[in-house]
């Protein structure tokens, strides 16, 4: 069995809305192992939510979250749905800012975050505002920052959603190729989407989320070969059984 | 005559507003940024700075400066006191300015931050303090201007027997006048406008381009020398803005290249009769105030009565004058801004500079400028009264409509408007003025208190051996001061103060909230 990286145990989490407590989350149960896992639901399911969680940037009401990962705390990189970048810093800076507030030396920051910027095809940009950059330009820009940190766990909040098509699909090639050639030496990665089609052609497995309050309705392992082909019976008979579930 | 001395007190004038914008920059960092992030500090913050930039500055200078110059010796007691009316004229848009910079920090970035582990320094240095320095760069143009806007007042002030007067263009500008050297006088103001007008084109109107560029590359363009690019002929060709065409002109005398490129036919393709509609409205509601004006004026009280009953009466007769120069300002940007709008860019540029110039024209300079007029009857000093009160008001206004440029969403409204052939009515009444209706509304409520602070120099003045007076609160608090009542004066202040508060935060803050519920354009 492969390594178990991520252990979410009876996740629960619920907000104040006024006096009304909503509840988002309800007993989430999923290991995460070595491998690209998509999450997949509704809109508005508490998605993104799960995934804050598993940053850390947000408090769970119940259940716990373990790493079994070498370091004390482990390394993570998030890539925003909007690319989240600081407009009055470069392109450089943006992606080292990271890497010195973890305590490397600028220089050697900068010097990291070139190397990672030439992986993702933006030699020559380094020196550019992000309002010089286009939209997927900028979305490339958010995966390196994410990358250049060397992350233990990867989370992806859906990264191409707001990408124009021809752009998000170069994107997930991009992306998987730097997955699967271990160039980032990221363990795990999790990707939440609200597409079948992308979760499919990306994940090795795939959780589906049911509607708020969500659980966990069906962990669907996608044993198709890389890369894959979109117009295969064998993926679409599991476009049309993850479809099943989602509705 | 030889006015050269007046150069040497432009630089004192400007070192003081220089001095005071200074520590407006470091107030603003001080408690904006920590306002921005601490609920406990905004919740006490607030409030209070809400209530001390609706106080009428003028009103309280004359107490501030006998505290002041008790507590300091003088020269340097007028001097602090000075600076400490100039800062209250542009601090507390930048704390407020940078405070909403700081708590508009989108929700991704604080996550971004928290997830990669920003240290404290990070943070601040990175993200707190670069989004405070853009937010002071925006806000200068504003906050120069109301610096100006007071710097007759404070270099020259009578407290009864007693005279401060500071070496400085503003009290040039007054001593001139006062003596009857009113060539003396102009060449004084034209140094100001002349050097204000520089300031905007050479460091405040680039400085917030490059800013508003970098923060996300939106379209605002305000007029801008470039002195860069002027240095070099060869880019001459490429300039954008009016100014950079005046340059190019002189360096080439090419004026027919400049003409085809402002593009004068479709700068005055509005037709005739839309002008003369839009100048028929304009005169009415000129007239209108100004018969207000005259009539309201006709009540006098017993200054040796009750205090009370004058502050009140005179609250009311101000109130009048006030609310029809408020509507009238109101008037004006809205059809201005709606013309310069649909009229591209050159028409802006030159609604924004005329804008810019005027606002930071000091209040009491608009007594000397007409002041041979009024002498020799030509210009009646209700209209200059209501001039001064009309520009305290309507830049207020103006600094809000114009020249912030339209959202995302707004721009679609336009397009809107334009593909279904709207005509220019229902663009104006149905696309514009709603769409500008929470930004009016907040520059309404501004202007609220610019007005009170000029209805003190609006409605007292002495020129030459006339004194003009018009009944109301500045009126009252005039007399108290020159009298030395300061015991009045700080009565009257603090009555002013204390109904202009209440108005802003029951008024206008409903007002404002009915705008923003109704009005504002979402995606």
């Amino acid at each position: 069995m492969t390594e178990v990286v991520v252990s979410i145990k009876e996740l629960e989490k619920e907000y104040l809305s006024g006096r009304v407590r909503i509840k988002v989350l309800n007993k989430i149960n999923l290991e995460i192992r070595r491998e690209f896992l998509a999450i997949l639901g509704p809109s508005g399911c508490g998605k993104s939510t799960l995934l804050r969680i598993l940053a850390g940037v947000e408090k769970p009401t119940k259940g716990t979250i373990e790493f079994h990962i070498s370091s004390e705390r482990p390394r993570i990189g998030f890539v925003f749905q909007f690319p989240t970048l600081i407009p009055w810093l470069t392109i450089l800076e943006n992606v080292a800012l990271p890497l010195e507030s973890a305590g490397i030396k600028p220089k050697e920051a900068r010097d990291e975050a070139r190397k990672y910027l030439s992986l993702v095809g933006l030699s020559g940009f380094e020196n550019a505002y992000p309002h010089q950059l286009s939209g997927g330009m900028k979305q490339r820009v958010n995966i390196t920052r994410a990358l250049a940190i060397k992350p233990q766990i990867l989370l992806l909040d859906e990264p191409f959603s707001n990408l124009d098509p021809l752009t998000a699909e170069a994107l997930r090639a991009e992306l998987l190729d730097i997955w699967l050639s271990g160039v980032a030496g990221v363990e795990a990665v999790v990707m939440v989407t609200h597409s079948i089609d992308e979760a499919l052609f990306m994940a090795d497995r795939i959780a589906i989320l049911t509607p708020r309050p969500a659980e966990v309705r069906k962990v669907v392992e996608v044993n198709l070969p890389r890369p894959r082909n979109r117009r295969s019976p064998e993926f679409q008979k599991l476009e049309d059984y993850i479809y099943e579930f989602i509705s | 005559m030889d006015y050269g001395y007046l150069l040497t007190d432009l630089t004192y004038s400007l070192l003081r507003l220089l001095t005071a914008y200074t520590m407006s920059i470091v107030a603003a960092l001080l408690i904006g940024i920590p306002m921005g992030r601490s609920k406990l500090l905004e919740a006490t913050l607030y409030p209070l700075i809400d209530v001390l930039q609706s106080i009428p500055v003028l009103g309280f200078f004359p107490a501030v400066l006998l505290l002041v110059t008790k507590a300091v010796q003088p020269p340097l007691g007028a001097e602090l006191a000075s600076v400490i009316l100039i800062f209250t004229g542009q601090a507390w848009n930048l704390i407020l300015g940078v405070y909403s910079a700081v708590k508009a920090v989108p929700e991704d970035f604080l996550m971004m931050s928290a997830i990669y582990r920003f240290n404290l320094a990070a943070r601040l240095f990175k993200i707190y303090i670069p989004t405070a320095l853009l937010s002071i760069a925006s806000n200068s143009i504003v906050s120069w201007a109301g610096g100006l806007f007071f710097l007759t007042a404070c270099e020259v002030i009578s407290l009864g027997s007693e005279e401060f007067r500071l070496r400085g263009i503003g009290a040039d500008i007054v001593n001139l006048t006062a003596g009857g050297d009113f060539l003396g006088a102009y060449v004084g103001v034209a140094l100001l406008t002349g050097v204000s007008l520089a300031l905007y084109m050479l460091l405040w109107n680039p400085l917030v381009n490059a800013v508003s560029a970098l923060a996300g590359g939106s379209a605002v363009s305000y007029p801008a020398v470039n002195i860069f690019r002027a240095l070099s002929p060869h880019i001459f060709g490429r300039m954008p803005s009016p100014s950079n065409y005046v340059i190019y002109l002189l360096s080439t005398r090419n004026l027919d290249v400049v003409l085809s490129r402002i593009n004068l036919r479709k700068l005055f393709k509005a037709s005739t009769s839309r002008v003369l509609a839009i100048a028929a409205v304009l005169t009415t509601l000129t007239i209108a105030c100004l018969v207000v004006f005259k009539n309201v004026n006709t009540l006098k009280v017993d200054l040796a009565g009750l205090p009370w009953f004058n502050a009140t009466v005179g609250l009311l007769h101000s109130l009048f004058r006030v609310f029809t120069t408020i509507l009238a300002s109101f008037a004006f940007i809205a059809f201005a801004g709606f013309y310069a709008f649909e009229h591209g860019k050159v028409a802006k540029y030159i609604l924004i500079q005329l804008g810019e110039v005027l606002s930071s024209m000091p209040a009491f300079l608009w007594w000397s400028i007409f002041s041979l007029a009024v002498e020799n009857g030509l210009i009646s000093p209700l209209l200059v009264s209501f001039l001064i009160l009309f520009q305290g008001t309507a830049w207020y206004i103006f600094f809000n409509t114009p020249l912030a440029p339209p959202t995302e969403a707004e721009r679609r409204l336009y397009e809107v408007a334009q593909i279904y052939r709207l005509g220019v009515f229902k663009r104006f009444s149905r696309i514009y003025l709603p769409s500008m209706m929470p930004r009016i509304t907040a520059g309404l409520s501004a202007a609220w208190g610019g007005a009170w602070n000029s209805v003190i120099a609006a409605e007292y003045a002495q020129i030459g051996s006339k004194t003009i007076e018009f009944f109301g609160i500045g009126y009252l608090l005039n007399v108290a001061t020159i009298g030395g009542d300061i015991n009045a004066t700080l009565f009257y202040a603090l009555y002013l103060a204390i109904f202009i508060v209440i108005v802003n935060r029951t008024f206008w803050r409903w007002l404002f909230t009915q705008a923003f519920m109704k009005y504002r354009v979402v995606e």
